[in-house]
């Protein structure tokens, strides 16, 4: 496939990752709730263990993304355009995306079912453990939206292309209230996922994402990205 | 008598919940929060007496470290989970009237907003604190909040939001009670929220934490 050629028009992708290769691990999870292995309380460690034993059967790992047209896309002071509608994602984040040719629209979801199991555990007086799966279900789309970034970055490199950070309405000066004119462009339910009249998706655990796609675009260390 | 409830506030600082527990390791094999809550009762001690100097002293003690980052929110939670494994034994006299909370806070998510766990925590923290809590849950309305104040005879809410966006229906909702309620105070928090919001919506407070919400409160209380 020549890049030319596939750039000429959009590509829209929905994967299904399976959770095999998910890098959640007890460490992780302790360490993100500041503690280590000396420190961490025995109920969190067991409640820990008991989660992510559970964990493969109550999530449902749905990515997807879509890169648009270059043709439907214009960037200019401070926010870009997509078949005629105006994204103002701030100064930060135009400065990352301002050399690209398209945009990408990324999404990644781990589904509603997990939702009820926390609400469950809350509901029963089981408030630790509605806590902590609460925490690893965001942690877990955070790194399915990794995945997902890296996953498209292969890709874009067949065709000889390179992929910016991803940014999210939301982050860095954008508004969250983007997401109505960003789901307007993608199939409804793509990856599982719709947005409400507030800007909220659903399911809850569901990260979104601009990614900038071309030649001449780089790839930011976190530092930098903030620093500026 | 007060070495039982001594002990009892120690059960829920370090999160005893039953002799049966393994935890904390130090006090496996002693009775925890729910032995101590029945020996005190049975010795006659009164309901009271067992919230305000078993309960909530240990409770107060884990907020306060929490507060100063001496231990995570987890550790909370495990105090929590003793804390109303006990409660449930106390239940009845809430019931008959025989202790009283310190008042009724009506707690909820805004409308257009479905993010549950901040304000669950608030809620849990506030019951820890002596509250009683209606949560309304997710998705709540003015109307829905103004029926439930008038039904409960609330002088408090407290409102959460997760997004920018959602946060904005806080504006219309405290519109709504203050024109609708006379003399209900309304806290607001969650993450996007900050005091300059709250000022500019007429809300009376806001907090960060479910601490400094539990802190204004009591403060109030005893004015
Ligand atoms: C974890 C997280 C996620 C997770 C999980 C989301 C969830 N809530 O389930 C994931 C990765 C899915 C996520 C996604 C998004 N997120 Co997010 N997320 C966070 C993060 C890091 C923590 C939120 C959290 O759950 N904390 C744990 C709970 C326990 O805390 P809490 O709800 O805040 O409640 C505490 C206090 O706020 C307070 N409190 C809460 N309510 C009340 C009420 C009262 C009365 C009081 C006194 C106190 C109080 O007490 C609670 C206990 O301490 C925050 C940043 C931050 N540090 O807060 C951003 C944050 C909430 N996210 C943000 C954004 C933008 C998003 C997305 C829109 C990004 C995107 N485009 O994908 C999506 C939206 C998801 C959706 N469904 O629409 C923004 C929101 C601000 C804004 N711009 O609108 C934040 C603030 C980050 C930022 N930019 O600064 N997110």
């Amino acid at each position: 496939m020549d890049g030319t050629i596939s750039l000429k028009q959009s590509i829209i992708k929905e994967i299904e990752f399976n959770f095999e290769n998910c890098a959640i691990s007890e460490n992780h999870i302790i360490e993100l709730l500041g503690y280590d292995a000396d420190t961490v309380p025995e109920p969190v460690l067991e409640t820990i263990g008991f989660i992510l034993n559970e964990l493969p059967n109550k999530v449902r790992l749905q990515s997807g993304y879509k890169i648009f047209n270059p043709k439907k896309v214009k960037l200019s002071g401070d926010s870009f355009t997509i078949d005629n509608r105006t994204f103002n994602c701030g100064k930060i984040i135009y400065s990352s995306l301002k050399n690209s040719e398209t945009i990408g629209f990324l999404i990644s979801s781990i589904g509603e079912e997990i939702e009820n199991w926390s609400k469950y555990f809350m509901d029963n007086n089981e408030i630790l453990k509605g806590y902590l799966i609460d925490k690893v279900a965001s942690e877990l789309v955070e790194q399915l939206a990794d995945r997902t970034e890296s996953l498209l970055e292969k890709e874009l490199g067949i065709i000889e292309l390179k992929a910016t950070n991803r940014y999210s309405p939301g982050y860095c000066g954008w508004s969250v209230a983007d997401q109505q004119n960003l789901f307007s462009l993608i199939p409804e339910k793509f990856c599982g996922v719709s947005v409400n009249d507030n800007s909220m998706m659903i399911p809850i655990k569901s990260v979104s994402a601009v990614i900038g796609v071309g030649k001449n675009v780089e790839k930011k260390t976190m530092n930098v990205q903030f620093a500026k | 008598m007060n070495e039982i409830l001594q002990q009892l506030s120690l059960c829920i600082e370090k999160g005893r919940v039953n002799k049966d527990s393994n935890y904390p390791a130090d006090m496996k094999g002693m009775p925890g929060a729910v032995e101590l809550t029945q020996q005190a009762l049975s010795e006659g001690t009164l309901a009271q007496d067992i919230l305000n100097i078993g309960f909530l002293p240990g409770m107060k003690i884990v907020g306060d470290k929490f507060k100063d980052g001496k231990i995570f929110l987890p550790e909370v939670l495990i105090s929590a989970r003793a804390m109303s494994s006990a409660m449930e034994l106390l239940k009845p006299y809430f019931q008959s009237g025989e202790i009283n909370y310190k008042g009724k806070v009506i707690m909820g998510t805004v409308a257009g907003d479905l993010h549950d766990i901040g304000k669950n925590i608030v809620k849990m923290v506030l019951e820890g604190g002596g509250w009683q809590v209606v949560d309304l849950g997710i998705n709540v309305n003015a109307e829905k909040i103004i029926d439930a104040i008038n039904t409960n005879s609330a002088k408090v809410v407290g409102l959460s939001a997760l997004l920018t966006t959602t946060m904005q229906n806080m504006k219309e909702i405290v519109r709504k009670i203050k024109s609708e309620t006379k003399d209900v105070l309304v806290v607001i928090g969650g993450a996007p929220v900050t005091k300059a919001f709250a000022d500019s919506i007429n809300a009376d407070g806001y907090f960060h934490d479910p601490q400094g919400m539990l802190d204004y409160l009591n403060k109030k209380m005893s004015k």
